[in-house]
């Protein structure tokens, strides 16, 4: 048989099994949460050359839409990004910049610049809570981290 | 077919060869191969991409001609008859085809060379990036500058990889091109839709809010290598066959035609079979024929190999390019353009460069499945992340191309082409010419090499060995090498004057021990005048007079006939003989005064190139139908492992076998004459000196120039080489073997659920912060590793990085160095 007929069959068997898995058969467990409409307007900034999230914690409800204004300071770019929602964004240098998202999970996950910038770039962690961020306690220990070491760098620079 | 197999009629097939137009990669070879394979009535097929050769036997009354051209047609070939096309119009066509990939090269570089090293830098060294500047107050997306110079090189570059993954998809098929046009197509669509649609306009930004990374650096850098990878492969496939084509250059331009009695000048291509030639001495011979008048002595060396002149008389064949010395010579030509010697001589080795490397093979069978693994892989993960574990359609789409743009394999595919382009290309530049990647491979396993020694270990010319002189009191004796260095510092000495005067009175004979002892006479600058009566005693040696007093040179029949007393030598007679000498008498007014040994002697490298491949662990072989004293004389005076002495030229092969019988891959080495069946027997075949057709034919490498330390250089490059592509291999595949369940998000399945960290992740992530000091960096640095994702454009990067470590990694071949001999 050809070989590519195959593969469209079998993409085709794939993407229909998915389908009936998700909508029959999937655990209500896994189910992600209902959006509930409400959007959570947040006012961020990238600290100029302290690569540091204001705020680096963001708290949200379950299911709530969250509407990032990311406001970056620095003169060069920066990159929002939250790989289990597929969040990944660009920042402008001393532009603002919209993020808008859904989370579908309850937990705590880290948000994280996703463009190289510099010194400070892999410590340029924050922290987003859905829901009370105690029933899973799955939190990366990143911010004393991040924070320590972008601390460090701020008393080294003279700027 | 099953018709045919029950009809009682035998099918009749017609053989035809074709030469084949439109071909631009190898995979258009196997297609074509394996679509007419396929038809009723053909019987074999055989393209070949180097060649561009089409050979086919088919049934017409099955399958008419028309139809065959009819499938080339529609696989987008054209198939033309075999005539219709000269070497001439091949090389444009070939130097245009360079011309167009280089233009590519040149064209993907200039556009690309920027974003790769901002790119590279970028990510190498975590530089403050910078994607947008302000022109006054107008804000620019540099994105949009990149799209612009990444548009061309994917699609105008890229051009040739669409070409051939659309014609392997035509035919059901998967190559390299398949991935290399998927994988690109997937990182450059996922920028361009990325760019556009996520910062561009915002309406559509919530709905791509996770593709707003473009990465042009990968596609742009993956198109500029894989086009020079196949620049290269081009340019070093031309130069082996321009090298080849330099021996139709032999061919004169001009022939002189007889017709009706008049000499006419025509152009050689014009000479027709059947037409009458004149060759004047000292020139050319046009085109094979046959002699109808005259006589001459032909230099046949360029074809045939052989040293010496060969006389030729009326109804003896005349080779085209071989040069005629002194007879004028009327022929008939037999054979004319691309049926001469030379002609068939250049094919055949275009033709073997054609044949792939095994290794390549391997890459090709790889990817072969190797792409609709990956597809399926890809699809696997997609559907995995979006309905099993329910993430949201970004995040699982981002898996998915990840995974096909890591996929590429352009790093497996340029493993093998750039490494043996290389190779070969280093090779052709010392005057070894491999024929293609196969050879290369065989080289690289040798464990023994045979050598035939007339000819190859030889001159295979007698020369003087030793001069004794008697008669003067002082016998004195010594090597030949010290005793020619004596010789020149003092020229009266004895055994000057008997060389002198066997010079002398042999300067008429044209015996080839005869001449031997003229030449030798002639290098140690002797004078050697013109003797009287000189006369020839066939089978016993010659006899002159010279200053009233008779010369007699020759055998021991010649002096016990003329009753000559040889007692007196005889001891040192002996002692040549059993070093496997000739030995002549020098006998002056019937009195022997001394004697002349004559030896066939080792060529100038031999004994430094048996060194070097005994320094390699090869164990030597010495293949020789020369009588078990001469054989091993030379195989002890160079230290040689194995002599096989009284060997029939027809028994050569036989014994090759029964060496390959015990477990050894054996190289033999000969220069053709009569060699080559055991060429062809052997595990690698190495045609010495220019060699005959028949060595250019079975021979796998070539050595052009007649330096047995050649041989050495061969093996020792191909070793590198094969080195070099397994390196690459490794790095390749390990790559693409660790990368592609990566990016598909495997680590995830086990790291991750409901998208938080696994329990035992966060686990040992709370064990690492006990570490004092620096533990938690130790658990940040694990927690984030093991939540990542490979996002694309990572992938992407490290693809092209890859691609680049490949490239870098064979273009290091270049600064081989040839291997250095005791004698160099």
């Amino acid at each position: 048989m050809n070989k590519y007929l195959g593969l469209a069959l079998f993409s085709v068997f794939l993407l229909a099994s998915g389908f009936i898995y998700q909508a029959y058969y999937r655990p209500a467990s896994i189910e992600r949460i209902k959006s509930t409409g409400k959007a959570v307007f947040i006012n961020m900034r990238v600290i100029k050359n302290h690569w540091k999230w204001d705020p680096d914690t963001i708290k949200v409800k379950p299911g709530d839409k969250i509407v990032l204004n990311i406001y970056n300071e620095d003169t060069y770019d920066h990159g929002f990004a939250i790989d289990v929602f597929g969040v990944n964004r660009r920042l402008f240098p001393q532009t603002t910049t919209v993020v808008e998202f859904t989370p579908s999970l309850v937990g705590k996950f880290n948000f994280y610049c996703s463009v190289p910038c510099g010194e400070g770039h892999y410590d340029q962690i924050g922290t987003l809570i859905v829901g009370d961020g105690h029933v899973r306690s799955g939190i990366y220990p990143n911010k004393n981290f991040a924070c320590s070491t972008t601390n460090k760098m701020v008393h080294s620079m003279s700027f | 077919m099953t018709k045919g197999v029950f009809m009682k009629e035998k099918p009749q097939f017609t053989q035809k060869l074709y030469r084949i137009q439109g071909m631009h990669c190898a995979s258009c070879a196997v297609l074509i191969n394996t679509v007419l394979q396929k038809q009723k009535g053909v019987e074999s097929v055989n393209a070949s991409f180097g060649a561009e050769k089409l050979s086919i036997s088919f049934d017409p009354n099955v399958i008419p001609e028309e139809k065959v051209l009819g499938f080339g047609k529609s696989l987008g070939y054209s198939f033309v008859s075999e005539e219709s096309r000269t070497e001439d119009e091949f090389k444009k066509e070939r130097d245009a085809h360079i011309r167009e990939l280089r233009n590519r090269t040149i064209v993907s570089f200039l556009l690309s060379s920027p974003i790769i090293a901002y790119y590279m830098a970028v990510h190498m060294f975590n530089l403050k990036h910078v994607h947008a500047i302000m022109v006054g107050s107008l804000f620019i997306d540099l994105n949009w500058i990149y799209l612009l110079m990444t548009i061309p090189v994917q699609f105008w570059v890229g051009w040739i990889f669409y070409r051939s993954a659309w014609t392997a998809f035509k035919v059901g098929s998967t190559s390299m091109d398949t991935l290399v046009v998927l994988g690109t197509s997937a990182a450059f669509f996922y920028s361009l839709i990325g760019f556009l649609f996520s910062t561009t306009y915002g309406k559509l930004q919530t709905l791509w809010i996770g593709l707003d990374h473009p990465f042009w650096e990968s596609s742009a850098a993956l198109m500029s290598f894989l086009i020079m990878g196949r620049f290269l492969e081009a340019v070093s496939r031309g130069k082996v066959s321009e090298a080849v084509s330099k021996l139709l250059q032999l061919a004169p331009e001009k022939a002189i035609l007889l017709k009706n009695g008049e000499e006419k000048e025509i152009l050689a291509s014009d000479l027709k079979k059947d037409d009458i030639f004149i060759v004047k001495p000292g020139s050319k011979i046009p085109t094979d024929g046959i002699i109808i008048k005259g006589e001459s002595a032909l230099d046949e060396k360029i074809v045939t190999g052989e040293s010496m002149p060969v006389n030729k008389k009326v109804n003896d064949e005349v080779i085209g390019g071989t040069v005629n010395s002194y007879g004028l010579l009327h022929c008939k030509a037999t054979k004319v353009g691309s049926e001469t010697l030379l002609h068939q001589i250049v094919r055949m080795v275009r033709e073997a460069q054609a044949t792939r490397a095994p290794l390549q093979r391997v890459a090709d069978w790889i990817s072969e499945r190797f792409v609709p693994t990956v597809i399926v892989l890809s699809l696997i993960s997609f559907n995995y992340w979006y309905f099993i574990k329910a993430d949201g359609f970004t995040p699982s789409l981002l898996f998915m191309v990840a995974a096909l743009i890591i996929s590429c394999p352009c790093a497996l595919g340029l493993a093998t082409p750039i490494a043996t382009m290389v190779g070969t290309a280093k090779g052709a530049e010392s005057g070894i010419l491999i024929k293609g990647g196969e050879a290369l491979e065989k080289a690289h396993k040798i464990t023994a090499v045979a050598f035939d020694k007339t000819g190859t270990l030889t001159k295979g010319e007698p020369a003087v060995t030793d001069v004794i002189a008697i008669n003067s009191s002082v016998i004195a004796r010594s090597e030949a090498t010290k005793q020619s260095h004596e010789i020149a510092t003092g020229s009266s000495s004895p055994r000057n004057d008997i060389l002198r005067l066997a010079a002398v009175a042999e300067r008429g004979s044209e015996h080839p021990l005869a001449q031997a002892v003229v030449k030798k006479a002639k290098e140690l600058n002797l004078e050697v005048p013109e003797p009287e009566n000189f006369k020839t005693i066939s089978g016993m040696g010659v006899s002159s007079d010279y200053k009233g007093k008779q010369i007699m040179v020759g055998n021991q029949l010649f002096m016990e006939k003329e009753s000559i007393n040889i007692n007196e030598i005889a001891s040192e007679v002996n002692r040549l003989r059993a070093e496997a000498k000739t030995v002549v008498y020098v006998a002056y007014d019937k009195k022997v005064i001394g004697c002349v040994a004559l030896a066939d002697t080792l060529k100038k490298h031999s004994i430094a190139a048996i060194n070097a491949l005994k320094k390699r662990k090869k164990e030597i072989i010495m293949i020789t139908g020369d009588n078990e004293q001469t054989a091993h004389a030379i195989g002890k005076q160079l230290g040689i492992d194995k002599v096989y002495a009284n060997v029939l030229p027809e028994k050569k092969e036989e014994l090759i076998e029964s060496i390959k019988k015990e477990g050894k891959v054996v190289a033999f080495v000969g220069d053709g004459i009569n060699d080559s069946p055991a060429l062809a027997k052997s595990d690698l075949g190495i045609a010495v000196g220019s060699g005959t057709d028949v060595a250019i034919e079975t021979g796998e490498i070539i050595l052009v120039r007649d330096d047995l330390r050649d041989v050495v250089t061969a093996i020792d490059l191909s070793q590198k080489t094969i080195y070099k592509i397994w390196q690459n291999f490794f790095w390749a595949f390990v790559y693409n073997i660790v990368a592609i369940p990566i990016a598909a998000g495997l680590h995830l399945v086990f790291t991750r659920h409901s998208g938080i960290p696994a329990g035992w992740v966060t686990y040992l992530g709370d064990v690492y912060s006990l570490i004092p000091v620096i533990g938690n960096e130790v658990s940040s640095i694990w927690l984030n590793l093991s939540q990542s994702a490979l996002r694309p454009e990572i992938a992407g990067f490290a693809m092209a990085f890859s691609s680049v470590s490949v490239v870098l990694n064979s273009l290091l071949l270049r600064l081989y160095k040839k291997p250095k001999f005791a004698d160099s």
